[in-house]
């Protein structure tokens, strides 16, 4: 399959200078509603990056597949006969029409619903109608459906990758796995998505979820007030800005992860006991197991719009807090709007009960009706409203992400860090959204910027 | 539960959704927490686009809203709180319930089904955002008074329309 190269649109000039910009903490409030941008994000990030796709768990037999998209095309994710996973654009190689028109299910076969050509799970073309009185020449194994060049599976994550010349997923994620392995990999079954995701549409662009994500620690105050004000988080994991709790990692390979911990606690996310002890410390380094014991909060975004929240909470302050896992994707719907796809997870060893309870919390916390997610999503649509102003567009009118910055902080990276990145012991920065930036520039003014050596 | 039932079974059931919606629409939620039992069971499933023989497409697993009598009161708690963006400036919304069907009725218990459309109109927006619903519901009645008991709500939608589901079906 070929990703168009020649075709991309036009660089916007507005990013001329922004890597200049970015050293100094700004950002262009344009690339949030903008056209150009959308349609350069679609073919160099989305056609070009390893994109979450669905997780092992949602396709436990032969024939369960989902529809998900990468960038804005329709895909079908499908569990062959043999047990991989395939990655099938949703589209017949006949006359374009959609072969699958469920969400979710189980199938033998993608049957075209326009002149019957049928498919594979494998997405082999299996016949088509008439085939001795019109199509004796026809080659079946010519007429597949397309499908992704790359699919990998970490961790119960499956990734797809339009470029047929990308870079494998584990040099993509380089020493971020480092983090990944401490959410993904703790307990021999990994984690399990419990039920279907949410979904659901916002009015504001689909990076402002994904920076959000990289460490945007300082709009937990204002932003989810009324969440802390009923006592449904502990104070070390959601309060003001600390040195004893809080540590931002940036940098790490192109990405960034925020941590909420209490040193000499075991925590755990505030998993209970009978959660905890599948956790298997020789799966991870000492470093790592360390670092999960006495963590709080985990929030970080794999680029380009995958991100995941690790975090204890309750949904009623005389509950008990209860540990869970959200990952999402935001989803571009053009420039100025987004869709975000929601799951939440357990370790798969969890007792049913758990993971129920967990459910909840989660849900009650970060989903569309959760306490702290309804007022982020509140307050998003602003920028991409400013973002679309002639106003911007005339003064070039640049965001402050200047928090922490240089000498903005007198609060140094640590030497001692035993991670990889750059690690801050404070959450009083905007490093992580620097670092999204920074690779989302590259990305997107570099015409091939992550490619194979071997090409 | 199969006992008969008459008109006054209806109309007391129709009463009740009615001065339920009321209390909603004019955001009397401590109020509406009084119409809602201590045992209550309050769910409103995600849905998926299914093959017609694979069903409806409700989630045993996942859901939008999922909530016990504790669950409810805190949120209502947050939506007092002036920081409670995603409220403030609230959400107008209007509830039209119809189609009230009553399923099965004993002295103390109701079992009935209702179509639900809430119209809500954010910000400046001109146009409403509708959700349309069934509720499946189970009134008990308590001290002389119906509570809601049980309360199932089946979306027609499987995208929700709306940034943020800050409001109770």
């Amino acid at each position: 399959m070929n990703v168009p190269h020649k075709t991309d649109s036009i660089v916007p000039d507005f990013l001329a200078g922004m890597g200049e910009d970015l050293k100094r903490g700004l950002v262009p409030v344009r690339l949030f509603n903008n056209r150009d941008i959308h349609e350069l994000e679609l073919r160099r990030i989305f056609a070009r990056s390893w994109v979450f796709i669905a997780h092992e768990t949602e396709l436990p037999n032969p024939g369960d597949f989902v529809t998900r998209p990468i960038g804005e095309d329709p895909f079908i994710c499908v569990r062959g006969d043999d047990g991989a996973v395939h990655v099938l654009l949703n589209s017949c190689r006949h006359r374009g029409a959609q072969i699958c028109r469920a969400e979710m299910g189980n199938t033998r076969a993608f049957t075209c619903p326009f002149h019957g050509w049928s498919y594979k799970i494998n997405g082999e073309l299996a016949g088509v109608p008439a085939r001795r009185q019109g199509y004796r020449e026809l080659e079946l194994s010519e007429w597949g459906l397309f499908s992704a060049p790359h699919v990998a599976s970490y961790a119960g994550l499956i990734f797809a990758n339009l470029d047929p010349d990308a870079v494998p997923f584990e040099q993509y994620v380089g020493r971020y796995r480092w983090y990944l392995d401490i959410q993904f990999a703790l307990s021999p079954g990994g984690m399990e998505v419990i039920g279907e995701p949410h979904r659901w549409l916002v009015d504001a662009n689909w990076k402002q979820g994904a920076e959000n994500f990289c460490g945007d620690s300082s709009h937990t105050q204002m932003t989810h007030r009324s969440a802390l004000e009923v006592g449904i988080i502990a104070a070390a994991a959601a309060g003001a800005p600390s040195k004893e709790h809080g540590l931002h990692v940036h940098d790490c390979d192109g990405y960034a992860i925020s941590i909420r911990q209490n040193p000499g606690e075991t925590l755990f996310w505030n998993y209970p006991e009978e959660v905890t002890r599948h956790f298997d410390p020789t799966r991870l380094s000492p470093a790592q197991f360390a670092l999960a014991k006495r963590s709080l909060v985990h929030n970080g975004t794999l680029f380009p719009n995958f991100s995941f929240l690790h975090l204890g909470i309750t949904d009623n302050a005389e509950r008990p807090p209860a540990g869970f896992l959200t990952i999402r994707t935001w989803q571009p719907k053009g420039p100025g709007r987004m869709e975000i796809w929601n799951w939440i997870l357990t370790p798969k060893e969890a007792p049913d009960d758990y993971k129920r309870r967990a459910y909840q919390v989660g849900m009650s916390s970060f989903s569309p009706s959760g306490s702290f997610e309804q007022d982020d999503v509140t307050v998003w649509p602003g920028t991409a409203r400013s973002a679309s102003t002639v106003f911007a567009e005339l003064n070039n009118v640049k965001l402050n992400y200047q928090m922490g910055l240089g000498s903005m902080s007198d609060i140094a990276p640590l030497r001692d860090w035993e991670g990889p990145g750059t690690a801050v012991p404070s959450n009083a920065g905007e490093s992580g959204l620097r670092t999204f930036y920074k690779t989302w520039l590259e990305r997107m003014t570099i015409s091939n910027p992550i490619r194979s050596d071997a090409r | 539960m199969n006992a008969p039932f008459d008109a006054g079974t209806e109309a007391e059931a129709t009463r009740f959704l009615n001065r339920e919606a009321e209390l909603l629409d004019n955001r009397e939620f401590h109020r509406w927490l009084e119409m809602v039992s201590a045992n209550i069971r309050y769910r409103v499933p995600v849905r998926t686009t299914r093959q017609n023989k694979e069903g409806r497409g409700f989630s045993e697993k996942a859901f939008f809203l999922d909530e016990d009598h504790g669950t409810l009161k805190t949120r209502v708690l947050r939506l007092d709180s002036e920081f409670a963006w995603s409220e403030n400036p609230a959400t107008r919304t209007r509830r039209i319930i119809g189609n009230i069907r009553v399923r099965s009725a004993t002295a103390d218990t109701v079992a009935l089904a209702s179509n639900l459309a809430i119209f809500c109109y954010r910000g400046d927006a001109a146009a409403p955002i509708i959700l349309t619903a069934e509720r499946q519901d189970i009134l008990g009645r308590e001290n002389s008074a119906w509570k809601l008991a049980d309360r199932l709500v089946l979306l027609d939608t499987t995208v929700l329309g709306m940034e943020s589901l800050s409001i109770f079906l």
